[in-house]
């Protein structure tokens, strides 16, 4: 061929673009946020290049007194806790609301699974912040929960449900909640309805079915579900920030202020570097669980 | 009575399911439907209904911020989903062909925007762009846009790419056709639907950003949710609901266009 | 016998074919020569993984061999990439180009060729017409049937002209009754194009009732090659004859060697003939084919050759018998059903048995 392009120069040419967006501003500013999570902190906002210091990542637990004494404090590391927490119940909620509708979607005809499908991932391609609004309207004093409760006479006094674990709980799971069923969906439809049937001809009762049946099968997609509401969970900025109040702030709030009025680079991305292991090692478990149950990876 | 014993030993009945679901999409629907039918109420106290007004909506588009805000919104969604596209599209026609060492890793790091929570990335390229005395504004939204768009939009085609018949590309050549035209004439025609979705879903992911967009935003490059932000914070008005309502019609109509554009006839 | 590098289509030469894909390499063609005659209905046949698709593949040039050449009418196709080779292919799941319509897809070759728009849409027109298609011209590809599909593939591949047409088991997703139609269709338009085809399949049945010339395949080696009657009647391997039609495989000693043939041992019974092969020494081991319909019955009385009979399978048409003969070997023979009854035999009987020395086969191996 006339005037051919070396493979190198090709991929050069046609991968490269792709590699250097990501590749400039995506991991050097990663890897320049570790950088900045051991270095001194520069009091007017930003860091004092090249000082070493842990101390980002001592005041996770301790905190400096006057007499530059360290004592202990909880406080950060209960936020961190709260995330976690808070996630695994929204992992938790997730799979119990998401697994009855995706054997239920799973068993439906092929045109019902489509227009189900379809209907449940339209959410997740709608504004976050907006659907986190939307529960504003619903929980807040005199918003549409309460509203109704009092309407019908069961409360006098609004109860208090905005700015609660819970609220942030239910905002995570109504943001993530396609996620968990997706997933369960995919590898529950790829069952045959002839196993059911057949467990059903070996005398088994239908609990049994769910439980040696069914559940094995869903296995893959439930750890990839869990995993898919848990981490973008754990990171969650807009919910916590819409429906948590000062008392119920997650990881990402905390990353956030350290970049706002609290102005501390370096404690801000030592805690980015905790989300991000926290994330790997919830991807390590995964990855480990899918070789174990042999499910086929994307 | 009679409806249990029908149903024993059917496969596709299990008792509960039903309400589970019904209870599964009224908690995903119920919340948006209340957020639309509070944005027609003409009260102010917002709760309760009165009477059916349009009233908020005429005052978001005369509300010269929140035109700015959508103007900046369909702006920065435009440029960085066409670039994300293009980008993303070269990738993964060249990596469904190319065989190379750093290929996997390639694969990972196309991913990673969307693997680590947004916060992360956003903050540390807020740092980066800071460190090097890039002023925040319209561009680096943009940029950093760019950056999470392409996964987005690589993803889809890429996987179109891996289920479409290699041997389409083989009849061409056998047909006479040199690569370059194999890929014009076949690999793209075919491709192209999947372009088109991936770029609209890429579009509705920049357009309803919030947490990079405020951080790395600065005077100049408030969007229609940095806009929807600050109003909630500082106290709901009805207006927000008008925004709010559309942006989720916007966005269900451009996920609709995508499907259907997206729907694969060529597979066998 | 085709020593005229004229009429030579194609020119396989000591060609093998090594994938190694990291994990270990497999031989997938092991030394392959072959000719292909010019006009000729040219079959590849072995069962699936024997290498004949991959073989096509290198003859239409998505493939380069790991050794040997293939020459297309005297000249080296070595470095000629698939675009640039007068071969086309009919795909085995056809690979029609589903955002295209028929037409668009019967013209599409000729427009790579730069042809003009005259031509193009003339020759369009004729192999519609070739393949009785012209009224769905317009149709896309999703809206048609398989058997449909299948024309238009081959119509597709038909009209650039190729000097060899390349067929992959084209008529194996196909039913039945539409495979029939299909295998008469083919040798007419092969018959009509003069163009030589060389076609794969699976199936003996096809590949005996289509082709000029048969080469049996087994894992990536060519057994056999030759017109369908003298690998039916004389097949020279034990896998070429198990693998066409139904066969007896029976071990036997060599005897005198005579005029009339070579007089061959069934343990202690004799009787057996085969037409003379070269000289082989009296007491030597040889394997033996016959076909259960070359068995000639001929009823309980007692001739040289008998055997037991142990089940008789009806089966419409004809009957098969199971024998067991005198040295254990046990033997099938088939009888046309030329009356309502037929014999009157019954399992436990002594029935003797014949056949002629044409009609058996000494394997080589
Ligand atoms: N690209 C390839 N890489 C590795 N092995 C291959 C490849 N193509 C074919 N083979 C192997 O070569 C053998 C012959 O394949 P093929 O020619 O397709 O057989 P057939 O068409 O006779 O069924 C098979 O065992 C197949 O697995
Ligand atoms: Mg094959």
């Amino acid at each position: 061929m006339a005037g051919r392009l070396s493979p190198i120069k090709i991929r050069a040419l046609l991968i490269g673009p792709a590699a250097a967006v990501i590749g400039i501003f995506v991991v050097i500013p990663l890897l320049l946020m570790a950088w900045i999570s051991i270095q001194g902190r520069d009091y007017s906002g930003g860091v004092i290049w090249g000082e070493l210091s842990g101390e980002a990542y001592l005041r996770m637990i301790f905190e400096r007194e006057l007499d530059d004494s360290l004592s202990v404090n909880l406080n950060y590391i209960m936020i961190v806790l709260r995330s976690v927490w808070l996630s695994l119940l929204t992992t938790v909620i997730s799979l119990l609301v998401g697994f009855p509708t995706a054997l239920f979607m799973a068993t439906r005809t092929p045109k019902w699974k489509a227009i189900l499908v379809f209907m449940v991932t339209l959410p997740f391609w709608t504004n976050l912040l907006v659907r986190n609004y939307a529960w504003i309207l619903l929980l807040r004093d005199h918003g549409a929960i309460n509203g109704t409760l009092s309407w019908l006479g069961i409360i006098s006094e609004p109860l208090p449900l905005l700015h609660t674990q819970l609220a942030v709980a239910i905002g995570l799971t109504y943001s993530f909640l396609p996620f968990m069923v997706l997933p369960i969906y995919a590898s529950l439809e790829k069952m045959d309805l002839r196993l059911v049937e057949s467990a059903f001809d070996l005398y088994a009762t239908r609990f049994m079915t769910l439980r040696r049946i069914i559940i094995p099968l869903a296995i893959p997609g439930i750890v990839a579900g869990c995993i898919l509401v848990f981490v973008p969970s754990l990171g969650a900025y807009v919910t916590p920030e819409l429906l948590g109040g000062g008392k119920t702030l997650m990881i990402g709030n905390l990353i956030g202020l350290q970049f706002g009025a609290a102005r501390n680079w370096p404690f801000g991305a030592a805690l980015g570097i905790l989300l991000l292991a926290l994330v790997m090692i919830s991807l390590t478990f995964y990855a480990l669980k899918l070789k174990k149950t042999g499910g086929d990876t994307k | 009575m009679s409806n249990k014993i029908k149903h024993v030993g059917n496969a596709r009945h299990w008792p509960g399911l039903l309400l589970a679901t019904v209870f599964f999409f009224a908690y995903v629907y119920l919340p948006i439907v209340i957020l639309i039918a509070l944005s027609f109420n003409e009260n102010r106290t917002v709760t309760v209904w009165t009477s059916f007004s349009f009233d908020w909506y005429k005052m978001a588009f005369q509300n010269r911020d929140i035109i700015n805000a959508a103007g900046n919104s369909l702006l920065i969604a435009t440029v960085a989903s066409t670039t994300a596209t293009v980008i993303a599209t070269l990738a993964a026609v060249r990596m469904s062909v190319d065989n190379f060492k750093g290929k996997t890793i390639f694969s990972g790091l196309v991913a990673l925007p969307i693997t680590v929570p947004e916060i992360v990335p956003a903050v540390a390229t807020l740092m980066f762009f800071a460190s090097l005395g890039i002023t925040l504004g319209l561009g680096t939204v943009i940029i950093a846009h760019i950056a999470f768009c392409i996964p987005f939009a690589y993803l889809p085609i890429r996987a179109r790419l891996e289920g479409m018949d290699p041997r389409l590309v083989e009849a061409a050549t056998d047909l006479y056709a040199s690569p370059v035209k194999a890929f014009f004439k076949v690999t793209l025609p075919l491709l192209l639907p999947g372009i088109l979705s991936g770029m609209v879903l890429a579009f509705i992911i920049s357009l309803d950003d919030f947490v990079t967009t405020f951080f790395l935003g600065g005077a100049g490059s408030t969007t229609l949710p940095i806009y929807i932000f600050s109003l909630v914070k500082t106290g709901v008005t009805p207006e927000v609901n008008a925004i709010s309502s559309l942006m989720l019609l916007l966005s269900i109509s451009l996920v609709s266009l995508s499907l259907f554009l997206g729907r694969d006839q060529s597979r066998k | 016998m085709r020593n005229n590098t004229d009429s030579i289509a194609v020119s396989v030469r000591e060609v093998s074919k090594i994938f190694d894909d990291g994990s270990g390499a497999f031989v997938a063609l092991d030394n392959v020569s072959l000719d292909i005659g010019s006009n000729e209905f040219f079959t590849l046949l072995g069962p699936s993984g024997c290498g004949k698709t991959t073989l096509l593949r290198l003859i239409a040039g998505f493939e380069q061999p790991s050794q040997g050449q293939i020459l297309l009418h005297g000249e080296n196709l070595e470095q000629l990439p698939p675009f640039k080779r007068p071969v086309n292919t009919v795909f085995q799941n056809y690979a029609l180009f589903p955002h295209m319509t028929i037409a668009q897809n019967i013209a599409f070759g000729l427009e790579m060729l730069g042809r003009p728009r005259q031509e193009i849409n003339s020759t369009v027109d004729e192999m519609l017409d070739l393949v009785q298609m012209k009224s769905l011209a317009d149709r896309r590809i999703t809206q048609i049937s398989g058997g449909q599909q299948q024309r238009v593939a081959l119509a597709r591949a038909l009209a650039p002209k190729p000097k060899v047409l390349l067929l992959d088991e084209p008529l194996s997703a196909l039913d039945l009754q539409l495979r029939k139609d299909m295998q008469i269709e083919l040798k007419r338009l092969q018959l009509e194009t003069g163009i030589t085809f060389i076609f794969v399949t699976h199936d003996q049945e096809e590949a005996l009732t289509m082709s000029d010339r048969i080469a049996v395949m087994q894992g990536g080696h060519i057994l056999q090659v030759g017109p369908p009657r003298d690998i039916y009647e004389h097949p020279q391997h034990r896998f070429v004859a198990g693998f066409i039609g139904e066969i007896n495989l029976l071990q036997a000693t060599a005897g005198k060697t005579n005029p009339e043939g070579l007089d061959l041992q069934l343990g202690e019974m004799s009787g057996l003939k085969t037409e003379a092969k070269s000289q082989v020494t009296p007491g030597t081991k040889l394997a033996l084919a016959i076909r259960p319909e070359r068995i000639l019955l001929a009823g309980p009385d007692k001739e040289q050759l008998s055997g037991k009979l142990i089940n008789v399978v009806y089966h419409g048409t004809d009957t098969l018998y199971h024998f067991t003969l005198p040295d254990g070997q046990s033997l099938r023979a088939r009888r046309q059903n030329t009356d309502k009854t037929g014999p009157e035999w019954k399992s436990g009987d002594i029935i003797s048995w014949s056949a002629k020395p044409d009609s058996v086969a000494v394997l080589e191996d």
